[in-house]
């Protein structure tokens, strides 16, 4: 699956969270970036509607970061 | 036509407040006030158990509605918490209330989508068996079942109960109800000794699903938002309902937020919001629909006719 950095930006912006999108860093945890446990549910669900994937409970550290998740995606 | 005549609802006076829990679960002000949406919750007193909450909620009924016990037909209740696990609730609710030798009581198990199941159960029994007054009981303490040192569930629920009377002189009457279920992934929210939930998966399985299961009922209908008064989505935390609102495309003046004092209280959050709905003079038709343990969810439309 092709996946791009602005196509994870994008979902996370869609999830309106608190962060803020300018300084967004991409290689550091969104949790560590404004973005709380409801916020990350919310934006795994928006994934996994986009990119037709369901990302398992047991996934979940490799989905931390913006890189994590073009990674991990590009790999399914 | 059998509807809602009226409805009496049971908050605990005592309340725990999720301030107090900020250290420990290392929480600040917004993920309480504006992520869970509680900024304290209902807890009920020592002792009590689910059919003293419904006697609470009935004594608040007589305190504003004349009833007239022997005209009781029918008593349910709905609980996941019940006295004992025999007998069933109903039976003690009624020798409580000393509701009369003729009247039917059962319980109904169910959780957040309970108060929507209930609608249609009680108005389909009462309409099949000829009765004429009937009262639909939600109560539940999840203060007995949650973890105090879980983070997912402990700044959530509250206890409460309400109480619903059904008969021909409504206010509101049904016009449709809609079910379903997923019992394939019950693990994602239950009790063994305490409750467990998975907080991911449940905010998933409610983002998706109840806004469409919406949607369904409102095509099947012939009706678009324009049709509709209110939307009373059962009260799962503050990103839920506003998730769901979100999703649905709806403004929020017509998605009421109410369990900021009193918490998540499952099959009681409905009523709760719907009782203040009898000091206003709208009409229309209303959404309801709820959605939680099973997974299990359920929504109605209903309209206020006076």
């Amino acid at each position: 699956m092709t996946v791009t950095t602005e196509e994870i930006r994008n979902i996370v912006e869609e999830a309106d969270t608190m962060a803020e999108m300018d300084t967004l860093v991409n290689d550091l945890p969104l949790t560590q970036q404004d973005i709380d446990s409801l916020d990350m549910a919310n934006i795994l669900l928006l994934l996994e509607e986009k990119f037709e994937v369901k990302i398992p409970d047991e996934d979940l550290s490799k989905v931390q970061s913006v890189d994590d998740i073009v990674s991990y995606l590009s790999q399914r | 036509m059998l509807g809602i005549e009226t409805i009496a609802t049971y908050i605990p006076k005592t309340k725990e407040s999720n301030y107090d829990l900020k250290e420990k679960f290392e929480l600040d002000d917004d993920f309480i006030e504006n992520k869970i949406g509680v900024k304290q919750h209902a807890v009920k007193d020592e002792g009590f158990k689910s059919s003293d909450m419904c006697v609470k909620a009935f004594n608040n009924l007589k305190s504003t509605t004349t009833i007239n016990l022997e005209e009781i037909e029918c008593c349910i209740v709905v609980t996941q918490n019940p006295d004992y696990n025999i007998p069933h609730t109903a039976a003690i609710v009624h020798g409580k209330l000393d509701l009369p030798n003729s009247c039917a009581a059962f319980d109904i198990s169910l959780g957040c989508s309970g108060y929507v199941y209930g609608l249609s159960n009680i108005i389909a029994f009462m309409k099949s068996n000829g009765m004429k007054k009937g009262l639909l009981f939600t109560s539940d303490q999840y203060s007995n079942i949650v973890d105090k040192n879980d983070k997912n569930t402990a700044l959530l629920f509250g206890d409460a109960a309400t109480v619903t009377v059904i008969s021909d002189d409504a206010t509101f009457i049904p016009i449709d109800f809609s079910f379903g279920t997923n019992g394939k992934d019950y693990k994602e929210l239950m009790c063994k000794e305490t409750l467990q939930m998975n907080g991911r998966a449940v905010f998933s399985f409610t983002a998706t699903t109840a806004p469409k299961h919406i949607k369904i009922l409102l095509e099947k209908n012939t009706l678009t938002d324009d049709n509709i008064e209110k939307y009373f989505l059962h009260q799962g935390s503050k990103y839920i309902v506003d998730t769901i609102r979100k999703r649905l495309k709806v403004d929020a003046e017509k998605v009421p937020f109410d369990m900021m004092e009193y918490g998540n209280t499952i099959s009681s959050s409905i009523p709760i919001m719907l009782e203040k709905e009898f000091k206003t003079s709208i009409k229309g038709n209303y959404v309801l629909s709820a959605f939680g343990v099973g997974l299990s969810w359920a929504s109605a439309i209903i309209e206020k006719i006076k």
